[in-house]
């Protein structure tokens, strides 16, 4: 108990001191000049022209044409970043697969099955499916991308699983993470073969806005949501079959 | 000192920034639950709901990007597979293999541990 109380006080004073010394000096929430901090070339996105003003649903050509900065980060600059990022979600998958068949007794986690609840899945679920894909599809026009849109996709199968006993991830979900996994690394050597760098825009960018545009990027998002929707599905099925 | 307290009072005047620091508040009431309940069922659940709350937070902050995969994965698989992952810890130490339990019975019993 006296422990507790000198942990509180040690991190209320702590706290005070850090909120004290440190609360005046940060900009208020949106008035920071980014201006100052992050170069133009890179907010306005036109590092290939010179300083041309972005227009929605007009400009064309630019150097990165997604109309998501995130995704053009994550997806286009740093697409070997998220290569890795991949592998290890991938590695993470095998762990569990492997902790899972490795448990001696086998033993079913199995739920109470209830009629409303799978009547209402059944209605659901190609709803939720749709969003997932069009969370990764429209990666970089709207928030979104390839990662939450698998996840989103996983949680539709946790929901089917949740309801239906009988229901089990076939291998093919491994298959389909196996292809997707495969497709990344070969955009990454083609844009190798024709751009002379691995992982390089080589598809040209289009008009911002549209849905056809960002070059590699919605590719790289379909693949990825695909792959990391297959893998968390199956981990989620492993876990419970195993 | 009446420095920071005067800019505490010019912050309390946004609604905005009244919800977000409830909300913060709201987090680390959970927080501590997580920490302090006997149950480990119930810390997973309240962790959940730190995750959740933190959404509310993602959006008030601007980053929608974050908010939807903090949505999807935080509050979402990760609490799924961590509870999956208790029953199974559970399933191990009661030999009897019964596959005909009930769910609600398992989650009590692994919560008691």
């Amino acid at each position: 108990m006296m422990r507790r109380v000198w942990a509180i006080l040690v991190a209320g004073v702590f706290l005070y001191f850090l909120i004290a010394q440190f609360l005046p000096i940060i900009p208020d929430f949106g008035n920071a000049d980014m201006f100052l901090r992050v170069s133009f070339d890179i907010i306005s996105k036109s590092t290939t022209s010179n300083y041309n003003v972005v227009e929605f649903k007009k400009s064309k050509d630019l150097e990165d044409g997604s109309a998501n900065v995130v995704t053009s980060i994550v997806a286009n600059y740093r697409a070997f970043d998220t290569l890795g990022e991949v592998t290890v979600l991938f590695c993470a998958a095998i762990g569990v697969g492997i902790l899972a068949s490795v448990l001696k007794p086998k033993r079913k986690i199995e739920f109470e099955e209830h009629r409303v609840l799978r009547i209402s899945t059944g209605i659901i679920f190609p709803l939720i499916l749709l969003f997932g894909v069009y969370i990764f599809i429209h990666g970089h026009l709207s928030p979104g991308g390839g990662f939450p849109g698998g996840t989103t996709i996983a949680l539709g199968v946790l929901l089917l699983m949740l309801s239906n006993n009988e229901f089990k991830v076939t291998p093919v979900a491994k298959h389909i993470e196996q292809v997707a996994g495969a497709g990344y690394v070969v955009i990454g050597l083609m844009g190798l073969a024709i751009g002379g760098v691995f992982l390089m825009n080589f598809l040209p960018t289009g008009v911002v806005g549209n849905l056809f545009s960002g070059g590699v990027v919605p590719i790289v998002y379909i693949l990825i949501g695909f792959k990391v929707g297959a893998e968390l599905s199956s981990v989620v099925s492993d876990l419970r079959e195993g | 000192m009446t420095e920071f307290f005067e800019k505490l009072v010019e912050i309390l005047k946004d609604p905005l920034n009244v919800i977000s620091l409830s909300v913060s508040g709201l987090m680390i009431i959970f927080a501590f639950f997580a920490v302090e309940t006997k149950k480990i069922v119930d810390s997973l659940i309240s962790l959940s709901a730190v995750s959740l709350l933190s959404v509310l937070l993602f959006v008030v902050l601007k980053a929608p990007d974050v908010a939807i995969t903090e949505a999807a994965v935080g509050s979402g698989i990760a609490t799924a597979v961590m509870i999956f992952a208790l029953w199974k810890i559970d399933s191990k130490a009661d030999s009897d293999n019964q596959p005909d339990k009930k769910a609600d019975k398992q989650l009590n019993k692994a919560g008691e541990k």
